[in-house]
């Protein structure tokens, strides 16, 4: 989903970029009050993880392909948009400017879509969810629509770009991350159970339940 | 900052999924187009709309002169240099006692 230079006129990318910093600006606030040290080694690790999975694309119908993007993923490890706005950042910039995956006018959109979108749909869907259709077809779901909902957004942004027609974008987008969406959703819920099962002191929605147990000694 | 022994694992761990990712990415990634570029044919943009604003180095992850080799090298490159950015970040933004 990574949108490359030129394909957005540079008064629109300068709009993106006012929202990623304003976005930038709430995430290094949430970051100093609540980024744990002990919680740094993974953001980085997955930082890298997602770049380098960024890179594994898995065909998919209609002559097309895939990868995880991982919004909803760090959304939910960390139980923040914040998180994935400062992760993407990075991770995107690191692809724009030594790999151009991804152009560098356009990181604001990129960030907005997969960063921002991806993260606040995912967490905002599973916690609408979770309690009624259970933790990993939330997760798988929450993903999902992350997915698709941040390929529509992008579809919007490059019709008012004058790059895509409006029903092609939409349709197209819409009907290719909806293939992509089911990777990501099963891949965010496997992972999610890999730290559930070897590192669960990891996942912030763990955090109530040790200091519970801790204050109940 | 102090790394546990469950950091280090982590983090080599985390090294050990980037270089799988790394090596195997290059031989086995589908060469489709990804839905973004897809959709773009669909459209019927042009190839000449995309224009980068500054010649990356490793531009499609590749190094040239190394074929196979440099696709998976500059891939776990890439993969270091996010860490070693997410670290940096982590460690500047964090919450302070």
């Amino acid at each position: 989903m990574h949108i490359g230079d030129g394909f957005i006129p540079l008064w629109q990318c300068a709009i993106y970029y006012v929202i990623l910093i304003i976005a930038l600006y709430f995430s290094v606030k949430w970051a100093k009050k609540n980024l744990d040290e002990k919680r740094v080694p993974l953001l980085a690790v997955l930082a890298a993880i997602i770049f380098a999975i960024m890179s594994m694309n898995i065909p998919i119908p209609f002559g097309t392909s895939g990868h995880l993007v991982g919004g909803t993923l760090i959304a939910l490890i960390f139980l923040s948009t914040e998180a994935c706005v400062l992760l993407f950042t990075a991770v995107l910039l690191i692809q724009a400017l030594l790999f151009g995956d991804g152009g560098l006018t356009v990181l604001g959109a990129n960030v907005i879509n997969m960063g921002i979108v991806g993260g606040f749909v995912g967490l905002g869907t599973y916690k609408l969810t979770n309690n009624l259709i259970g933790k990993y077809p939330s997760i798988f779901i929450a993903a999902w629509l992350a997915t698709v909902l941040a390929a529509e957004v992008c579809a919007i942004e490059l019709f008012l770009a004058g790059t895509f027609p409006l029903d092609v974008g939409l349709i197209s987008m819409g009907l290719y991350h909806a293939f992509i969406g089911v990777i990501e959703g099963i891949l965010t819920c496997i992972i999610i159970y890999a730290l559930e099962k070897f590192r669960p002191d990891l996942l912030a929605w763990n955090e109530s339940k040790s200091n519970n147990m801790e204050s109940a000694k | 900052m102090e790394l546990t022994d469950k950091d280090k694992t982590l983090i080599i761990i985390g090294i050990v999924i980037c270089l799988g990712f790394a090596v195997l990415s290059p031989f086995i990634a589908s060469g489709n187009p990804d839905g973004l570029e897809k959709t773009a044919e669909d459209a019927d943009v042009g190839e000449d709309v995309e224009s980068p604003i500054l010649e990356s180095p490793f531009p499609d992850y590749t190094y040239e002169p190394l074929d196979k080799i440099g696709e998976i090298g500059v891939l776990f490159l890439g993969a270091i240099i996010t860490l070693g950015l997410g670290f940096g970040m982590g460690i500047l933004l964090k919450k302070r006692e």
